[in-house]
């Protein structure tokens, strides 16, 4: 009997489908931590079974054991000893002898039992993942299960990809916007230094027309009354007129000259 | 006779004025003063047959003069006499219907004659 029309597996298939469909609609990383706990066990026995995957600077560790699953996303990687041995070598291994393999708590607490730590590394050019797990004498693991074992790390890998893309695309919006606001700022200090330029400038346009062109006048009118008429007596009425005239004239321009310099002072400072 | 009123805060300017006037239009009587208050109040009473006007004058500027005129329905011809080159000052005062026109300091002896040939 091939294994397709075996009902077991069918079975299994069918509890495999369950699974690629919930976690086909997981949008966060605690949607995969409930649907692993949900339906891994469906599809072959397990103590613990673990995931690492590794994307750009985005490292994830996925622990599940029987009623529980726990994602560890972090920027720097948390490799177990054993899996920095299945990186290295790039084939898959399985152990007897946990003894060496410095493993956590949760793989050592099952009491009274022979288990067997079984690793695998699949590599895809950019994107790798590292599946492990750990059986037992009640928890049997057989070479069969290895099947289904590789469409769950496939499965895995894939929705890892997409909430690690998401991730990304989310880190750089923000930086982007971050980018926006900043602009945003430089523009509106730059508009109101620019207003503040415009509104000196037309301070000194005011004083220019009424201050220093005021005086001004003053002379040139006098000066167009001794034109029309040289009689003696006006001369010496209109000199000490240009006289004060062309004083004011000068106060007023030095108070021009040290409006100006005091804002070009101000916009070195 | 003629009459005319200067109103500008600075004596020199009303000399001048008052020596082309009387150069140009002997016969004109010519009332001056520096402080635009006090031409306000005799305004009525004196009825000039038109006003020459600075604008940048302390307490009361040749807008409020203007301003005032037009609350008292005071219709008496200005023309506006000022040393501002500006633009803006230009474009305010064809906001008033009785300012003939905008002239700037010194004034043109001809374009004197012009306005009191007018009147």
């Amino acid at each position: 009997m091939s294994s397709e029309s075996n009902p077991i597996y069918r079975i299994t298939y069918e509890a495999f489908s369950k699974f690629s469909n919930s976690l086909n609609r997981c949008r966060a990383f605690d949607e995969i931590e409930e649907c692993f706990t949900v339906n891994l066990k469906y599809l072959f026995n397990y103590h613990v079974f673990r995931a690492s995957y590794f994307r750009n600077a985005t490292y994830v560790h996925l622990d599940s054991t029987l009623g529980n699953t726990c994602i560890h996303v972090a920027g720097k990687p948390g490799y177990l000893e054993y899996e920095k041995l299945l990186l290295q070598s790039n084939v898959p291994k399985k152990w007897d002898d946990l003894g060496q393999l410095e493993l956590p708590l949760s793989f050592t607490n099952i009491a009274d039992e022979q288990t067997e730590l079984w690793g695998w590394n699949f590599v895809d050019e950019d994107r790798r993942i590292v599946v492990s797990l750990l059986s037992g004498n009640r928890k049997k693991f057989s070479l069969r299960d290895i099947n289904f074992l590789k469409l769950v790390a496939d499965n895995l890998e894939t929705k890892l990809l997409e909430l690690c893309l998401i991730k990304e695309l989310d880190e750089k919006n923000n930086i982007i916007s971050r980018i926006i606001e900043d602009q945003k700022e430089v523009i509106k200090n730059r508009t109101l230094e620019i207003e503040n330029k415009n509104k000196t400038l037309l301070e000194i346009s005011v004083l220019n027309a009424h201050n220093v062109r005021e005086p001004l006048s003053r002379i040139i009118g006098l000066v167009n009354l001794l034109d029309d008429d040289e009689e003696e007596e006006l001369v010496k009425q209109v000199i000490p007129l240009i006289r004060i005239s062309s004083n004011d004239l000068d106060v007023a321009l030095k108070n021009v000259i040290n409006y100006t310099t005091k804002d070009l002072s101000d916009l070195k400072a | 006779m003629k009459k005319i009123m200067l109103v500008d805060d600075v004596e020199i300017s009303n000399f001048i004025m008052k020596r082309m006037i009387s150069k140009a239009s002997p016969a004109t009587k010519i009332f001056d003063y520096t402080y635009p208050v006090k031409a306000l109040e005799v305004l009525s009473e004196i009825n000039p047959d038109l006003i020459f006007l600075d604008l940048n004058m302390p307490a009361v500027d040749g807008w409020q003069f203007l301003e005032t005129m037009k609350d008292s329905t005071i219709t008496i011809p200005v023309y506006i006499l000022t040393s501002s080159t500006s633009e803006l000052d230009l474009q305010k005062s064809r906001n008033y219907n009785n300012v003939k026109d905008f002239l700037i300091k010194p004034i043109d002896a001809d374009a004197l004659k012009a306005i009191l040939n007018d009147l």
